[in-house]
C-alpha cells in the first residue's frame, strides 16, 4: 500500500499525439476533416450552454454560471439534447454518405429532367 | 471544480468539456451505426463481385483481398478517417479535462486504499510485462502508464459505447448471465476486470459469493476499489497476471471474463486458459464473451475489414492474431468441455461457456 500520491504528468500519449495519420491521398482532405469535426464540436458546445442557460434561466433566475456548471440534467432534458445532438451530427456529416463515390453524382453538365413515366 | 456524477458516471470538471464529449459521441454514434453499414454492404456486393471476376474460390476469403477492395472504396477512407479521429479528439479532451482536478483524484484514490468494504491488494515491485504497455484503445498511457487512468478510462469508454453503457448496464447484462457451476457457487474470479465494471455487478448479484477482480493494470484497480468503496460493495481487487494468478489448484467456483484474450498476445493466451482450469474445481464454470474467431469459420468480410482496421488504428496489436487462433481448440485441450454461451445485446461478440470436468 502507498500514502504518497502518484505523479502524474500533465501531457502523455504516443498515438494520440504526434503528426498522427492520413488516410486521404492528399492529407489536406485528413486536415480539413479533422477541421471540420473540431468546429463542428465547438458549435455543438455553444449550443449545449446556451440550451442549459435557458433552463436555468427559466427555473431560477439567479447566479446563473454556478447553476449552469451544477446542473444536473433530467432524463427528458438529456434525451432532448441527444436527439438535437445527433440531428446536427446527421446533417453535418451526411454529405458523405450522399456522395459516397464520384460515379453517383450528376456533373455541372447534367440537364435537370426528370424522367416522366406514363 | 468537481461536477460530481450523473449515476455511477463521473461528470468532466466543465460543461465545455462534458458538451464536447458528447458530441464525439454522437459523431461515434454516426460512424458505428450509420456510415459503416453504408461501407459494408457496398463494400461486400464489390467484393463478391471482385472474387467471381477473379476467378476465386466463394469459400475462400483472404484478408489481402478484402481489404484491397474495401479500401477503394471512398466512404472506407472517410470513416476510417472519422473513426480514427474521433477516438483521438476522445482520450485528449477527456484526459485533459480530469487533469484539471488531478490532485484531488489522486488523493482520493490514496485515501480510498485504507478504505472498505473490499480490499486493494498489489505489490510495489510487481513488474508489468511490456505486452501490457500499449496505448490500448489509443488510450493515453494505456491501462498501466497513467495514474488517472481509470477515470479516463470510464469516461473515455461511456463515449465508445454511444451513450448505452452510462450506468454500466452493458456490465450488468453481461455480468448477470455468468454460467451458473454445478453445486456451490462461493467464490468468483472476474480476469482483466479492469475497473471493476463486471466485479461490482457480480457482487451485487451474488452477494455471500467472494469476488475477486484480477487485473495487470495498477491505476485501473486503484480506481476500481475507489469505486467498490464508494458504493460499499466488497470486492477484492488484485494486481496479477492471468497467466499466473498464485491462487490455489481448485480454488474456485466461476471464472469471469469480457473482452480480455484479444488484448494477450498469442503465446501468453493458452497460459491463461490452463490457469483458468487449473484454479477452478471441478465442475466449475468459465462464462467468456469475446471477439469473434475466424478459425473454422468464415466470418462476413465487412467484420474481417473492421477487425484489422481496428487493430492497426485502434492500438490492437494482438486481436488479428486471435482472431485467426483456435481459441476453441486451445480451451478444449487443457480439459475444458465446451458449449455455445448466451446471446447478448452485442452480436458482435461470441459467446462460450467453458466447464471443468
Amino acid at each position: 500500500m502507498s500514502d504518497k500520491k502518484a505523479e502524474i504528468p500533465e501531457e502523455l500519449g504516443i498515438e494520440i499525439g504526434g503528426p498522427g495519420r492520413a488516410y486521404f491521398d492528399d492529407v489536406i482532405l485528413d486536415n480539413l476533416f479533422d477541421a471540420v469535426l473540431e468546429v463542428s464540436a465547438a458549435l455543438w458546445t455553444v449550443r449545449d450552454r446556451q440550451i442549459i442557460l435557458e433552463k436555468v434561466m427559466a427555473d431560477k433566475g439567479i447566479d446563473v454560471s454556478a447553476e449552469i456548471e451544477a446542473y444536473v440534467p433530467d432524463e427528458m432534458l438529456l434525451q432532448a439534447r441527444t436527439a438535437e445532438r445527433d440531428e446536427m451530427v446527421a446533417r453535418i456529416f451526411k454529405g458523405f454518405m450522399r456522395r459516397p463515390t464520384a460515379s453517383t453524382p450528376k456533373t455541372a453538365d447534367d440537364p435537370s429532367l426528370r424522367e416522366i413515366t406514363d | 471544480m468537481s461536477r460530481g456524477n450523473l449515476g455511477i458516471l463521473p461528470r468532466p470538471s466543465t460543461l465545455a468539456d462534458e458538451s464536447y464529449l458528447q458530441y464525439v459521441q454522437s459523431f461515434r454514434k454516426l460512424l458505428i451505426q450509420d456510415m459503416f453499414p453504408a461501407v459494408a454492404e457496398p463494400g461486400t456486393e464489390k467484393y463478391q463481385a471482385w472474387k467471381i471476376e477473379n476467378g476465386v474460390d466463394a469459400n475462400t476469403d483472404n484478408l489481402d483481398d478484402i481489404k484491397s477492395v474495401f479500401r477503394d472504396m471512398p466512404l472506407a477512407r472517410v470513416w476510417q478517417r472519422g473513426v480514427r479521429s474521433q477516438q483521438e479528439m476522445m482520450w485528449r479532451r477527456t484526459r485533459q479535462s480530469f487533469i484539471r482536478e488531478a490532485d484531488k483524484l489522486a488523493q482520493e484514490l490514496v485515501d480510498a486504499e485504507t478504505k472498505g468494504p473490499g480490499k486493494l491488494i498489489y505489490d510495489s515491485d510487481f513488474v508489468t510485462p511490456n505486452y501490457a504497455r500499449q496505448e490500448i484503445h489509443l488510450q493515453p498511457g494505456g491501462y498501466t502508464d497513467d495514474p488517472l487512468g481509470g477515470i479516463v478510462f470510464h469516461y473515455g469508454t461511456n463515449v465508445f459505447y454511444e451513450g448505452y453503457n452510462d450506468q454500466d448496464e452493458h456490465h450488468t447484462e453481461l455480468a448477470g448471465l455468468i454460467a451458473k457451476p454445478e453445486g456451490r457457487l462461493e467464490k468468483i474470479l472476474d480476469i482483466g476486470c479492469s475497473i471493476g465494471q463486471a466485479s461490482m455487478v457480480l457482487k451485487r448479484n451474488n452477494p455471500d459469493a467472494d469476488v475477486i477482480g484480477l487485473d495487470v493494470a495498477l491505476p485501473m484497480l486503484r480506481y476500481a476499489h475507489k469505486c467498490a468503496s464508494e458504493r460499499d460493495i466488497d470486492v477484492t481487487f488484485m494486481q496479477g497476471l492471468a497467466e499466473d494468478t498464485g491462487y490455489e489448484a481448485d480454488s474456485f467456483d466461476a471464472v469471469f471474463s469480457y473482452i480480455l484474450f484479444h488484448e494477450l498476445p498469442l503465446d501468453i493466451i493458452p497460459k491463461v486458459v490452463a490457469e483458468m482450469h487449473r484454479i477452478l474445481r471441478p465442475g466449475g464454470t468459465f462464462t467468456i464473451f469475446e471477439f469473434p474467431n475466424n478459425y473454422g469459420v468464415q466470418l462476413p468480410p465487412a467484420q474481417r475489414f473492421l477487425i484489422d482496421y481496428d487493430s492497426k488504428n485502434n492500438c490492437e496489436p494482438y486481436s488479428i492474431d486471435f482472431v485467426e487462433s483456435n481459441f476453441l481448440g486451445m480451451l478444449k485441450e487443457v480439459g475444458f468441455e465446451l458449449a455455445e454461451g448466451p446471446e447478448t445485446s452485442n452480436p458482435f461478440l461470441q459467446s462460450i461457456i467453458a466447464t471443468k470436468r
